[in-house]
């Protein structure tokens, strides 16, 4: 069956033609045929000729007679182009569905005398976009970027595209096909790919999976393959497509991560045998020296010997805050620090914390007092919180004056929550510096760092330890005038308890 | 009081073992775990004061082995190391029979009051 091309001035493209061809009509006002095209009269059954002056209804099967009619009058009124779906019947009754595309019909005065319909027959159209779909997806199919290949249902391969055959190192397809897809699969992936076709047999569903490939030189790369079924017109499962996209590029970054994570687990352990190497001598170095320090123990030393054991004793002590100040500082930043949350007394911790600020207070010439006017309870990690304040009065110790010097610790409840205090008189902080204070290793005054010794890392870990409890630290300072270090908990703290190293 | 120590470190044996002498107690040690399970089984110790990560025979064997002897109610067991945590297994330890734990590095006042509060509790 050739249409040709009727009396209609539009050509329709060549190549589109044997597809789909168009069905012509034009009509006049009445309803009579003044045109139509060669494909139109055959479709019906007549010649064009013919068909000319016979009236529209009789082209119009008897049921969408009425529905024709009501469309030809609103298209009397409003005129115009419009899709709408109806039928046509042949002169032996047979009924074509279409899909309809009507419009005005022109005069050579350009006079509107009638309506044109141009027609697809429906099913012709089907046809055609399934044919369309098998092309689009064979174009996808040769020309991915991606591996493509099809198996059978016992993974023999049946097709493949040319990125496959030019990755895998083929020239044609005839070399690969009837290849069983293990002769393309790496020998440490073959059982991965044994239980990943077993089991898409047993229940239907591919899975995607990581897959080494081999290439015909004996090569290998890692992909990820992802399968599609293939049913036959009965619904069979026949095989399957599957694309194949390499995953190098993946695999190395994969690598990456798991070298890097290899190597905090290192460094994580080398920190913790590092603390607990450094730690072991500290014992018999303190304690030793402060048995020399104790006349009743070693017996007496005179004054330079005292002297010399004194600075052995301090600077062990401090070495000793240093490595668990360290640790402490690796916990909060590995988030690994645990909390012991406890209902406590804020009024004992002061007490407790009071008295034993005040052998220090009295060496170092300067009044140290806790005070807390209230009953206070909350529940939070008492030996935290102590370490916090404790942190905060070691530091403001190294900055008030001797003898005037002066630190105070208050607690007080700021609605549910406490507000915990340690103001000083000493030289103050810079407003430009008090928000960098709270950083690692930081020192407001970095060419002091031999008289205000310590490891720049108290801050942060008060701040880190307050965090993590659920609370807030700032301070505030005038220069000259002191410095008011405070922080906030909440009356129930967080703490995360998840953790253990 | 009559205390054993069970430590690999010498300095650190040496630094307890004069503290515990200087304060009037008996002090005998032992360089590894199993020397100091056996120690504990032939001898009568009021207190031990163990280490935890020691080469071969760790102060976890010595307590898993001291339990399984029925050897733990003899004594009063302190471990004594750099490695015990707030966050160890503890429990564990406790359940066994574990007196209590004292973090090292240790302060020559620490070490005397830990001794002084087994001396107070078994009198």
């Amino acid at each position: 069956m050739k249409p040709e091309v009727g009396k209609q001035k539009n050509v329709q493209r060549p190549k589109l033609k044997k597809m789909v061809p168009e069905l012509r009509r034009s009509i006049n006002m009445e309803g009579v045929i003044i045109d139509c095209n060669e494909y139109y009269a055959e479709k019906i059954g007549h010649t064009i000729d013919e068909m000319i002056g016979m009236h529209v209804d009789d082209h119009t099967p008897p049921e969408d007679r009425d529905e024709f009619h009501s469309q030809f009058e609103d298209w009397k009124k409003t005129h115009g182009r419009k899709i709408i779906k109806s039928a046509i019947m042949t002169n032996k009754g047979k009924v074509i569905e279409t899909i309809t595309s009507i419009r005005d019909h022109v005069n050579s005065k350009g006079k509107v005398t009638g309506m044109t319909a141009v027609m697809m027959d429906y099913n012709e159209l089907k046809e055609f976009q399934k044919i369309i779909m098998i092309r689009k997806f064979e174009s996808l199919y040769e020309n991915s970027p991606d591996l493509y290949r099809t198996v059978n249902y016992n993974g023999t391969i049946v097709d493949c595209n040319k990125t496959y055959l030019k990755e895998l190192g083929y020239n044609s397809k005839e070399e690969i096909i009837g290849m069983n897809l293990l002769e393309h699969t790496s020998d440490k992936s073959t059982d991965a790919l044994r239980i990943n076709m077993a089991s898409w047999r047993n229940t239907g569903k591919g899975k995607t999976s990581e897959i080494w490939m081999r290439r015909r030189d004996g090569t290998e790369f890692p992909s990820i393959l992802t399968p599609t079924n293939i049913y036959d017109d009965e619904g069979n499962l026949i095989g399957r497509n599957v694309v194949i996209k390499d995953a190098t590029k993946l695999y190395e970054t994969k690598q990456m991560l798991s070298e890097q994570e290899k190597i905090d687990r290192m460094k994580e352990e080398f920190l913790s045998v590092v603390t607990h190497e450094l730690k072991s001598p500290l014992t018999p170095i303190i304690g030793f020296a402060q048995a020399l320090s104790r006349p009743k123990m070693l017996g007496e030393l005179n004054e330079k010997q005292t002297d010399a054991v004194i600075t052995i004793l301090s600077n062990a002590t401090r070495l000793k805050k240093l490595i668990g100040d360290m640790l402490d500082a690796h916990k909060l930043e590995l988030k690994k620090m645990r909390f012991d949350l406890k209902e406590m007394s804020v009024n004992d911790l002061m007490d407790h914390i009071d008295k034993s600020f005040q052998l220090t207070a009295q060496e170092k010439k300067v009044t140290i007092h806790c005070n807390v006017e209230e009953e206070i309870k909350i529940v939070s990690d008492r030996d935290r919180v102590e370490q916090v304040v404790t942190n905060l009065v070691y530091n403001a110790i190294d900055f008030i004056p001797k003898d005037t010097g002066k630190i105070t610790v208050t607690a007080k409840r700021v609605d549910s929550d406490v507000m915990f205090s340690v103001a000083d008189n000493g030289i103050g902080i810079p407003p430009e510096k008090q928000r960098q204070l709270f950083k690692k290793f930081y020192q407001a005054n970095t060419s002091h760092d031999r008289k205000h010794g310590g490891t720049g890392l108290g801050l942060s870990i008060c701040k880190g330890i307050v965090e993590s409890l659920g609370g807030k630290i700032g301070v505030e300072s005038t220069e000259g005038e002191g410095s008011n270090f405070y922080f906030i908990l909440p009356e129930k703290g967080s703490g995360n308890e998840d953790s253990a190293d | 009081m009559k205390i054993l120590q069970i430590d690999d470190n010498d300095d650190i044996r040496k630094f307890v073992g004069m503290t515990v002498s200087a304060m009037g107690h008996d002090y005998e040690d032992a360089d590894g775990g199993r020397e100091g399970v056996e120690m504990i089984a032939n001898n009568q110790y009021d207190m031990v004061l163990l280490d935890m990560s020691m080469p071969e025979f760790s102060g976890i064997d010595v307590v898993n082995d001291l339990a399984s002897k029925n050897l733990m109610g003899k004594q009063k067991i302190v471990i004594f190391s750099a490695s015990v945590r707030k966050d160890d297994n503890i429990d564990d330890l406790l359940e066994k029979g574990v007196h209590s734990f004292l973090p090292k590095p240790v302060d020559i006042d620490e070490l005397m009051s830990k001794i002084g509060e087994i001396e107070e509790e078994i009198k």
